[in-house]
């Protein structure tokens, strides 16, 4: 084992061994069966369906490792597009202050959320069930129905490409890359693991649990609005229920890319892949042209293996703790 | 080598005491660390030991007295404050987590970080070796706790503290899941402490490692000091006098005449776990526990926290099994694996921890005390409301319940009234050998005094009652018989009428006279 390479990155990293494994599986057979799916074309697709998802899984991930679940980034999602769609033409914000404003509104509520489950003591399924709930409204409030638009410059930018490589895809590696070092190689990102893993004990030794849980739930909130913007740039208009389903999708995410919900155990290298397999079911069995109550059965069936498998390898890491 | 010459107080606890709602755990306690000293703690089950760490440690805030530092009084606000204060604490129960590296955990929460708020991964690392190394070198910094022994993550939580180079360490109970080996290791690593002056506190309930490592002992008794002394002024019989000697305070109801004897109801032959021996974690080697108990009398199983009663009598309930040996029952060679196997052979069992094993605390006296015999009131496959009302009005009466009426939710009894509730429970199932784990603990005297007598009256019907107890005076006052445990195995049998307490706590550490 190399000096610096220690601890939580080499713990990430196993564990999201097998997720890549069928990640790769999966494009191996795809490529084989279907030709469309060879194009790149299709890969900027995938990286553009993938990439909203992936942005938000980053966010649950992170409150997940506390031990908690943020229900609530899914509005912040809808809430994020929303402020961007006021940005286009006849509308009354320009792009920088739309964007300030989608990302304080998200990190405030994931704020608020943290604020709730430290000091009011709500439990965070709870806690981001009613803030889901009020955010949601308030999308709604500005804007009941999708449309508006968002600034074309910045669409424009954000769908740049240059052969395979993507806008989408230069930001999810750079989230992913920021987020894998904040988790690995900050104290805030350690006392994170700590505090998911053994609250009480996290708190003897000295960690500010309180303080590290808040930020998580901040962290989420932020995320999930950055997910919002780049959904935003795929779709050139707001929608006040559009991230609904990016809620309970980034919780599967994250959790098929071996993070456990009990908290302490994951991170966002196998959230990555989680994600992947996701979007990419969808992908796979639209070009084969499957119908879309079986996308669905599929994508269950997925997770619950994922979750089998998890359980029955994590079973003895458990025991021993 | 007591008293050396630079010893001076570095830690003071003066006149603590400490009051939960119902105990009065600690009254006027002194206490003096010096450095270059190991103080040793000792004292029965429920002497205050903890709790006096735990006041030291910023664990508890001490109700009265003070706490001073250098001379200085000092409020230790959390277990971080006390650390930064230069006290260290290793818990009895371990605080690591399983899912950090060694080095992870060694510096959690003083984790060394660059100015841009980066780790620094290698020092943390360098650090956690060089605190290891003082410790345990042989552990690597790199391993998952998980992977790790009690014993090395004993090791490892030691590290932890000492990482801190503490002024005062406090120790508590250290040596209880570790091999002779280990301990012995533990043992001198102590002694190299002590000659770098760090002062140590040391909770032992192994009368050898005491006499060994300390320089001075601290008596204490039902949250009293009895007495501290330089080790050279005691000792094995001294100590264990001045530890004992409590007054008979509660009416114990007569016990039987004549010995039981005829068939034994319960005969338990060498069992054991090879996989983790009784009680001891740690220990190498397993012994076997053998013991009987017969129709009508009531046997006591004593000896000091942790020294594998639990695991027996879990054993014997089938939570968790034996793997070794054999258990009879009425003579007969069974095979208890689970608890329903256990309730089919005619055992009941009562456990020590009555919210999280005993009582489903939402549900309602009637319904909890049905639910280990639900067979008795089943008809077609429907409860029958008015047998299971009849059945549960005459143990709330038997036992003397104290609650408007069998539909009161239990969570909102008293502990004594539940522990009732819990044994109405059990003698619905009509057990022939009724196991109880500290059946009195935490429930006031009067409530103590009637389960007596109802075990006493059970016994006289021809059950069987094993009861494992740390209340030394319980286990005198009650038993017709007595086994003492020590580190897994039983160390002395003693008739209920002979016992004393002076004999038993000679058996309970690991001396067989005294």
């Amino acid at each position: 084992m190399r000096k610096g390479w220690r601890g939580s990155v080499v713990r990430q990293a196993r564990r999201a061994i097998p997720i890549y494994l069928l990640v790769l599986g999966l494009v191996a057979m795809t490529l084989v069966v279907s030709p469309t799916f060879r194009t790149e074309q299709n890969f900027r697709n995938v990286v553009a369906q993938v990439t909203p998802l992936a942005a938000v899984a980053v966010g649950q991930t992170v409150v997940l490792l506390l031990g908690g679940i943020d229900l609530s980034i899914g509005s912040v999602v809808s809430l994020a597009t929303v402020i961007l769609s006021f940005s286009g033409r006849n509308g009354s914000l320009h792009i920088g202050p739309a964007l300030l404003l989608a990302l304080a509104a998200g990190a405030l509520v994931g704020f608020l959320n943290g604020l709730g489950v430290v000091r009011l003591r709500i439990p965070p399924l709870l806690m981001t069930l009613a803030s889901m709930a009020v955010v949601k409204g308030v999308a709604l409030y500005l804007r009941d129905a999708p449309g508006g638009s968002v600034d074309r410059a910045f669409t424009r930018f954000l769908n740049w490409h240059a052969g395979p490589v993507t806008m989408f895809g230069l930001a999810l590696l750079v989230l992913y890359l920021a987020a894998w070092a904040f988790l690995s190689f900050t104290r805030p990102g350690r006392h994170l693991y700590a505090t998911g893993g053994d609250r009480e004990h996290a708190r003897r030794s000295g960690v500010n649990v309180d303080w590290t849980t808040i930020l998580g739930y901040t962290l989420a909130g932020l995320v999930g609005a950055i997910g919002g913007i780049l959904l935003a740039g795929r779709i050139y208009s707001g929608d006040p229920v559009i991230g609904d389903a990016y809620s309970l999708d980034s919780v599967a995410a994250s959790v098929l890319g071996g993070t456990s919900l009990l908290g302490g155990i994951g991170g966002v290298v196998g959230t990555l892949a989680g994600a992947v397999l996701l979007a990419m079911t969808n992908n796979i069995l639209n070009l084969l042209n499957v119908f879309s109550f079986y996308q669905y059965i599929v994508k269950g069936l997925i997770l619950a293996g994922a979750l089998v498998l998890y359980h029955v390898r994590g079973r003895g890491a458990h025991r021993a703790a | 080598m007591p008293g050396t010459t630079s010893s001076q107080v570095v830690l003071e606890g003066r006149n603590l005491t400490k009051t939960f709602p119902g105990v009065k755990a600690l009254t006027d306690v002194t206490i003096q660390c010096k450095s270059h000293q190991v103080l040793a703690l000792v004292g029965e089950n429920g002497a205050g030991k903890s709790t006096l760490v735990n006041l030291l440690c910023g664990v508890y805030q001490p109700d009265g007295g003070e706490i001073l530092l250098n001379g200085t009084p000092t409020r230790v606000r959390d277990p971080h404050h006390a650390a930064t204060l230069g006290i260290a604490t290793v818990h009895q129960e371990l605080s690591l987590l399983p899912h950090l590296t060694v080095a992870e955990n060694i510096l959690l929460g003083s984790e060394p970080a660059g100015r841009t708020g980066f780790l620094r991964t290698s020092d943390i690392y360098r650090r956690a070796a060089e605190a290891l190394a003082d410790i345990s070198p042989s552990i690597d910094v790199d391993a998952m706790v998980y992977d790790l022994s009690p014993a090395e993550r004993q090791m490892v939580e030691i590290a932890k503290a000492w990482s801190q180079r503490p002024r005062v360490l406090i120790l508590d109970e250290p040596t209880s899941s570790l091999s002779k080996v280990e301990a012995q290791n533990l043992l001198s690593l102590v002694t190299r402490l002590r000659s770098q002056g760090t002062s140590v506190i040391f909770i032992s309930h192994r009368l050898d490692e005491v006499f060994e490592i300390s320089d001075e002992v601290m008596v204490m008794k039902d949250g009293h000091r009895v007495d501290t002394l330089p080790i050279g002024e005691l000792d094995r019989g001294k100590l264990i006098r001045l530890m004992v000697g409590r007054e008979m305070t509660q009416t114990f109801p007569p016990r039987r005449p004549t010995p039981a004897s005829g068939r034994p109801l319960l005969e338990l032959r060498d069992v054991a776990r090879p996989a983790r021996p009784l009680g001891t974690a740690g220990s190498a080697g397993s012994c076997g526990v053998s013991l009987t108990v017969y129709p009508g009398e009531i046997v006591g199983l004593g000896g000091l926290e942790g020294q594998g009663q639990r695991d027996l009598i879990r054993g014997i309930f089938g939570a968790e099994p034996f793997s070794r040996g054999q258990v009879l029952i009425d003579g007969k060679a069974v095979r208890i694996d689970s608890p329903e196997a256990a309730i089919a052979a005619g055992v009941a069992f009562i456990p020590d921890d009555r919210k999280a094993e005993g009582l489903v605390l939402p549900l309602s006296i009637r319904e909890n005390m049905i639910l280990a015999s639900l067979a008795r009131v089943v008809r077609f496959g429907f409860l029958q409301g008015k047998r299971e009302q009849a059945m549960a009005d005459d143990y709330m009466g038997k036992l003397a319940v104290k609650a408007p009426s069998a539909d009161q939710v239990v969570g909102n009894l008293s502990g004594g009234n539940q522990q009732k509730v819990i044994l109405a429970k059990w003698l619905l199932t009509q057990p022939k050998l009724l196991v109880l784990h500290e059946p009195t603990r935490g429930i006031d005297i009067q409530t103590k005094v009637e389960i007596y007598r109802l075990l006493r009256q059970l016994a006289e019907q021809g059950v069987g009652v094993l009861i494992a107890t740390g209340d030394m005076l319980e286990l005198i006052g009650l038993s017709d018989r007595i086994y003492v445990m020590y580190e897994g195995s039983v160390t002395g049998e003693v008739r209920g009428a002979e016992a004393t307490e002076e004999r038993l706590m000679a058996l309970s550490s690991g001396g067989g006279t005294a």
